[in-house]
């Protein structure tokens, strides 16, 4: 072996050695992160969140520390050149005197071969080993005393940092001397929902207040043995009574876990109502609460049809589609129709559901579509259809809960109302239609409108001339659809209107109130007497007055438009198309005719009766909040002992809070606010602050009764 | 000064869905009934009030019946629901008299949606003597008692309760069409059958 | 004329009797320091935020004879506590004061008033209410509260009775009634109702129609201590005019016909008060005519609200229109509820009700303060004696006269 050859070797050798001595200090570094986290969290108890970091923090410290020496140290090493390496042996090997160097420099010379032996005889390996051995005996060292640290420590405790875990509580370093004097010490609470809801069980560590779903399993679990829970309380108010039947049946047992130190459980079942658990220990008792929240019903939204109508004829298919969504999980879905046969005292009802779906787990968002066959449907005249959109939610425990959309109502006409009806066919509507060319019309108007400063007189007259033919046109139809729901038939226009051009050589706005009243008159001819409407306006009047003024706006624009002012047009256009929502909206009043009114003559009646009544004697009704008196009373007195055995005041704080009003949920967070802030410690002001202000309510400003009071 | 409007004003529910108007003459019936036997300063006609409208609040009295299928629209059910928190009193009369019927089964599942559920009115409520004695529960009707609609005589009504007051009154024993004539028309019977109304308006007007 | 030897004589005589006289006031500033020297003095400033106790030391401090002058900027602070007379226990705060004021209690702050004035009533208050503004503290105890007697409604059927009824109820009011359906026949709520109020068992009556009913008995009632409320078409009540602040009444219609304006009240009509007594306090106004009234009578006291129709006030209202009627029947009622003191609330004489008989509470720290020290001296100067009794510029005037008259005497040949 040339003495290159030993060099080379000698390099190797060094540079692995650096590289392991690289590693050892990273896993020392690693490991030295781990043992502070676990003796940390033996003393101060970190958050999951802290310790779910910690692992990662140690991998990176190590990775990072492996990285730096490889970069300064290793790479070093391996990159030197045989001189380099030559002359670090020349330096620890001093009876060498440079022979090494000198026989590298010239390998095949005089003076090489000379000191041939003398290199050769040098104790090159062995002192390589010695400074490899002496590199990584120190880092081997320190990585096996962390790592016997780290071993030495219960189990648990280091587990909460390597393998951290919502309710590893228990674990902790020490849980079993503290459990030993007092087994409520630390409680775990685990919450696992229905199996239909699909979601994970949720932990919760020393809580003040659990929520969970109705139908959800309840285990609470602690270390030491003597534990017993009851569910329930004497001071719960009456609403929640249901909640101690509801909770004594569940089964409540405390087990020893194998294993030391030992541990209980006790197995819970939701309560329907807020309810305390109150967990009783050798030394003290403790209490947590269980706060139930509901799995909300589906909600649906029938999108077709979009809105009431009424049929000529019933042929032809109803396009249906609705769209549903849950909060947990939809089950199935359909379209639920009731039709309604008769008239008086002979009404008949058949009800169906079509395009019925049901739905995979987990879909919280579907649509469905269908159609409705209306010719199968035998449906005649005056027949009504009542249709609207249902789904079901997957809860096998407290439902399925079922919601519905809003009923759309379907009515085939008669013919006798022909005249006096929409009778269109379904969306859109006659109305609507007209809006949108309305509002065609109108963009084009402003598009000329901007455009006019760069015309020339001509062609802007001209332009202008064209759109107030459509706009002309456009009144006319709605003028049609109004004569016609006014029973003048389509050249009631013609025949109403003294001045419209055609009949009398000029066009003019139509009085609306006059032709209004007219229909009025006409409609109520033949009734006696009408019950007066609650509302100012009769149906007919309702729907038409609307059109009626779109009808006259339509023919100021065209006017305007006529002697090419397209902008002095555009705010009469706006105003139709205002006005024609109108008369959309008002669509859903039903014309089916008045019932008679009757005015009852007062003072010819008045004490006519020949039976008399007898005395009566009213019952007094409850006060609306009997309870919050004794409720603040309460938290006053959880107040006295919140420096002395603040978790007794935690304790009272959910009593307190178990006979809150179901629907008070601003005074329930706020309570449990102060519960958890009291548990945790510190400063517990502010959260009492706010307890008490939710609980007492905000102060009020007193009124003009101020100086006479006292 | 007048008063602005009379303490009691007879009003009758319109809702989208279904034939509100179908017993025009209850009203008027009602409201002769409520001047012949007290002092209560009643309105002469009745007036329609729609269920979605905020003049619903205008009458903390209201009267609904139909035949057809009863669904309340979003903003029916919300107008519904404030109104009878606010203490307002809905009397709900199935003109079907039949518990098989649709105006029954959907009117239970919207007034439950919108107010509460339904539950039968303990017979000895204060509603039975709040001017007439009615020891035995709500009167009978005729069309109960020939056998219409669901051949059934029902024992109770049924109410939508906050605390011990109504809020909701249900009835299946069709009084739409037991009190549905004219006023005029009363002299031809023995006993009023009208009298149970005034117990509900009075009901409504104190407690 | 005088020679000049004669002339000169005199101004000698001149300067010696003015030095006599210098080295007499000489003498007497000394006596007076002296005298200073002897009287002890405690100088202390003081922020308004000082205890009762440490003011009430100060206070002994310049009876027994030590001058105590104080100065500071003390601001001008005052307030005062009393229980509502209401089923449902909270305290009125009354607070006046220069600026902003942040109202607290043991357990932290309640509320603040930016006015610097105005009243609040608060629900819960643990231990000594404090009132701050700037350094100044104002400490009043809470009234214990005392639960009123029963309150006697008296109407017809109607949609008023029914909801102020109902609203007294909610609010936690033990209701008596009397409601008229047929003038024979009423409905009643409570044994109480028969006859009349009756103090004992009734803290209020409430009147709500024109019908003159047992108007004899709430005339007692009221001069006995009993309260009244006419309200509505109560406050036209005939029967009760002898006791209503106002004379007359006149109907005016509501100034708006829906409750989406700025104040509720517009929307309702109105019995507008008229001819009000002199001693009849206006409570509440609309449009310059009066809307509320109220006077004592006796040992008793009526109100006169004329809003009528408040029940569509409660369901025609906003979101917050049926707490906000409850609270209005709540606290109209009890603006007038009789309350029977029992003997631990009762206060000694010439204390104040309301106020605290804890030394410690203070409605009013400038005030006590002044009342206590006196005022506050405009600059901190010690009364005691700060120079020597001689002024250096004295002795050398008294120098210069002995120095003249000596110098004249000389040369007038003189000894």
């Amino acid at each position: 072996m040339t003495s290159t050859d030993r060099i080379r070797r000698a390099r190797t050798t060094l540079a692995l050695a650096l590289a392991a001595r690289a590693l050892l200090v990273a896993v020392a570094s690693a490991l030295a992160v781990v043992a502070v986290g676990v003796v940390v969290d033996s003393v101060a108890g970190l958050p999951l969140t802290l310790r779910e970091l910690l692992l990662p923090a140690a991998l990176l410290t190590g990775a990072a520390v492996f990285a730096s020496l490889f970069l300064l140290r290793v790479r070093g090493a391996w990159r030197a050149t045989d001189e380099d390496v030559a002359l670090w042996l020349e330096g620890r090997i001093p009876s060498l005197r440079y022979a090494l160097v000198t026989s590298l420099g010239a390998p095949q010379s005089p003076a090489a071969r000379a000191l041939a032996d003398e290199v050769a005889s040098a104790p090159v390996e062995r002192t390589v080993r010695q400074a490899s051995g002496h590199a990584l005996w120190r880092p081997g060292v320190v990585a096996l005393v962390l790592l016997g640290l780290v071993s030495l420590a219960p189990p648990g405790a280091v587990a909460r940092v390597t393998a951290p875990e919502a309710g590893d509580l228990l674990a902790r370093a020490g849980g079993a001397a503290r459990a030993e004097r007092d087994p409520l010490a630390t409680i775990v609470v685990r919450v696992s929902p229905p199996a239909y809801t699909g979601l994970p069980a949720r932990t919760f560590e020393d809580p003040s207040a659990v929520p969970a779903l109705a139908g959800s399993r309840v285990t609470v679990e602690g270390l030491g043995a003597g534990v017993r829970a009851i569910v329930g309380s004497d001071t719960v108010r009456a609403t929640t009574r249901a909640t101690t039947r509801a909770t004594t049946r569940a089964t409540t047992r405390a087990s020893a876990r194998e294993g030391s130190p030992p541990s209980w459980v006790v197995a819970l079942a939701v309560p329907a109502q807020p309810g305390a658990v109150r967990l009783l220990g050798p030394a003290r008792e403790r209490l947590f609460l269980i706060d139930p929240y509901a799995d909300s019903v589906p909600t649906a939204r029938l999108d077709l049809p979009a809105r009431d109508s009424v049929l000529r004829e019933a042929r032809g298919d109803l396009a249906l589609a609705a769209e549903f969504r849950d909060d947990l999980g939809l089950a199935e879905g359909a379209f639920e129709y009731i039709i309604s046969a008769g008239a008086g005292e002979t009404f008949t009802f058949r009800s169906g559901r079509v395009a019925a779906r049901r739905f995979d787990a987990g879909v919280r968002v579907a649509r469905i579509a269908g159609v409705l066959p209306l010719d199968s449907l035998r449906l005649g005249a005056g027949d009504l259809i009542h249709l609207r959109a249902v789904a079901t939610d997957r809860n096998d425990v407290t439902g399925p809960g079922t919601g519905a959309s809003e009923t759309r109502t379907i009515r085939v006409a008669r013919p006798d109302e022909y005249d006096s009806v929409a009778v269109d066919p379904m969306p859109p509507t006659e109305p609507e239609k007209n809006a949108l060319s309305q509002r065609m019309i109108l963009q084009m108007t402003q598009e000329l409108h901007a455009r006019a400063p760069r015309l020339a007189a001509p062609v802007l007259q001209r332009e202008s001339r064209a759109i107030a033919l459509e706009q002309t046109r456009l009144r006319k139809r709605v003028g049609e659809v109004v004569f016609l729901r006014l029973g003048e038939g389509e050249g009631g226009e013609h025949a109403h209107f003294a001045g419209d051009g055609h009949a009398h050589g000029e066009e003019g706005p139509v009085d609306a109130e006059e032709i209004l009243a007219a229909a009025e008159r006409a409609a109520n001819a033949g009734a006696t007497r009408m019950l007066e409407s609650e509302g100012d306006e009769t149906p007919i009047v309702a729907i038409n007055r609307p059109l009626l003024e779109a009808y006259n706006h339509m023919w100021r624009a065209a006017t305007e438009l006529e002697t090419a002012r397209p902008g002095e047009a555009i705010p009469w256009m706006e105003r139709a198309i205002e006005a024609l929502q109108r008369a959309r909206a008002a669509e859903r009043i039903y014309l089916r005719g008045r019932p008679a009114r009757v005015v009852v003559d007062l003072a010819k009646v008045r004490g006519t009766g020949k039976e008399r009544g007898s005395p009566v004697i009213r019952d007094p009704r409850e006060p609306l909040d009997a309870e919050r008196e004794a409720r603040l009373a309460r938290f006053d007195r959880a107040l006295d002992v919140v420096r002395a055995d603040p978790g007794a005041a935690a304790d009272t704080i959910l009593l307190v809070r178990v006979s809150l009003p179901a629907d008070d949920r601003a005074t329930a967070r706020a309570l449990d606010a102060a519960a958890d802030a009291l548990r945790r410690g510190g400063d517990v002001t502010a959260p009492l602050q706010s307890a008490r202000r939710a609980l007492a309510g905000p102060p009020v400003r007193a009124g003009a009764l101020v100086p006479w009071g006292g | 000064m007048g008063r602005l409007m009379p303490d009691f004003t007879f009003a009758t529910a319109q809702y989208d869905s279904g034939d509100w108007d179908s017993a025009p003459l209850v009203p008027a019936n009602v409201i002769d009934s409520v001047a012949r036997y007290t002092a209560i300063d009643v309105a002469p006609t009745g007036v329609i009030v729609p269920l979605g409208s905020r003049d619903l609040f205008k009458y903390p009295l209201v009267y609904l019946t139909g035949h057809l299928p009863v669904r309340f629209s979003d903003v029916e059910r919300t107008r519904l629901g404030e109104y009878c928190a606010r203490g307002g009193m809905l009397f709900v009369d199935d003109h079907n008299h039949d518990v098989d019927g649709q105006f029954h089964k959907t009117a239970w599942e919207a007034i439950a949606g919108a107010v509460g559920p339904l539950q039968d009115l303990p017979n000895d409520h204060a509603l039975y003597r709040s001017f007439f004695r009615f020891p035995d529960g709500p009167p009978t009707t005729s069309h109960e008692l020939n056998g219409w609609g669901d051949n059934l005589v029902h024992k109770h009504l049924q109410a939508v309760l906050r605390g011990d007051r109504i809020s909701v009154l249900y009835s299946s024993k069709d009084y739409s069409s037991e009190w549905n004539y004219h006023p005029d028309n009363k002299r031809f019977f023995s006993v009023d059958n009208t009298r149970f109304g005034v117990n509900i308006v009075v009901y409504a007007l104190t407690s | 004329m005088p020679s000049r030897a004669e002339t000169r004589g005199f101004l000698e005589l001149v300067a010696r009797t003015a030095v006599v006289l210098l080295l007499a006031a000489a003498l007497w500033r000394v006596v007076q320091a002296r005298r200073a020297e002897a009287t002890p003095s405690v100088q202390v400033r003081l922020t308004g935020a000082e205890r009762a106790a440490t003011r009430d030391s100060l206070a002994a401090l310049a009876r027994s004879g030590v001058t105590v002058p104080w100065s500071g900027e003390i601001p001008a602070l005052a307030a005062m506590a009393e229980g509502v007379r209401e089923p449902a226990p909270a305290t009125r705060v009354s607070v006046v004061a220069d600026g902003a004021v942040v109202l607290g209690d043991s357990l932290g702050t309640i509320d603040s008033l930016a006015a610097g004035s105005g009243s609040l009533v608060v629900a819960g208050v643990r231990g000594a209410l404090r009132a701050g503004a700037g350094s100044a503290m104002a400490r009043v105890d809470p009234a214990k509260h005392v639960a009123p007697g029963r309150v006697l409604v008296l109407g017809r059927a109607g949609w008023e009775s029914k909801f102020v009824i109902a609203a007294l109820e909610e609010a936690g009011w033990s209701v008596d009634a009397e409601l008229a359906v047929v003038d024979t026949l009423t409905v009643r709520q409570g044994a109480g109702a028969r006859g009349g109020p009756r103090l004992g068992t009734h803290a209020a009556v409430v009147v709500l129609d024109s019908a003159p009913r047992a108007a004899a008995a709430i005339a007692r009632f009221v001069a006995a201590g009993g309260g009244l409320v006419l309200g509505g078409e109560g406050a036209a009540n005939g029967a009760h005019r002898a006791l209503a602040p106002a004379r007359t009444v006149r109907a005016v219609r509501p100034l708006s016909r829906a409750f989406d304006g700025v104040g509720p009240m517009d929307a309702l009509p109105l019995h507008a008060l008229e001819a009000l007594r002199a001693d009849a306090l206006v409570l509440e106004r609309r449009e310059g005519r009066i809307a509320a009234a109220a006077r004592r009578v006796g040992a008793g006291r009526v109100v006169q609200a004329g809003y009528g129709d408040t029940w569509r006030w409660r369901m025609e209202g906003g979101a917050d229109a049926a707490a906000a009627h409850r609270a209005h029947w709540s606290r109209l009622v009890g603006s007038v509820a009789h309350v029977a003191v029992p003997p631990d609330v009762v206060t000694s004489p010439g204390t104040p009700r309301g106020t605290s008989a804890d030394a410690s509470a203070e409605g009013a720290p400038l005030a006590a303060t002044v009342h206590a020290l006196g005022a506050a001296s405009p600059v901190a100067t010690a009364r005691t004696p700060t120079g020597p009794p001689l002024p250096g510029w004295l002795g050398a005037l008294i120098l210069a006269l002995l120095l003249a008259e000596w110098a004249s005497r000389r040369t007038r040949g003189l000894a």
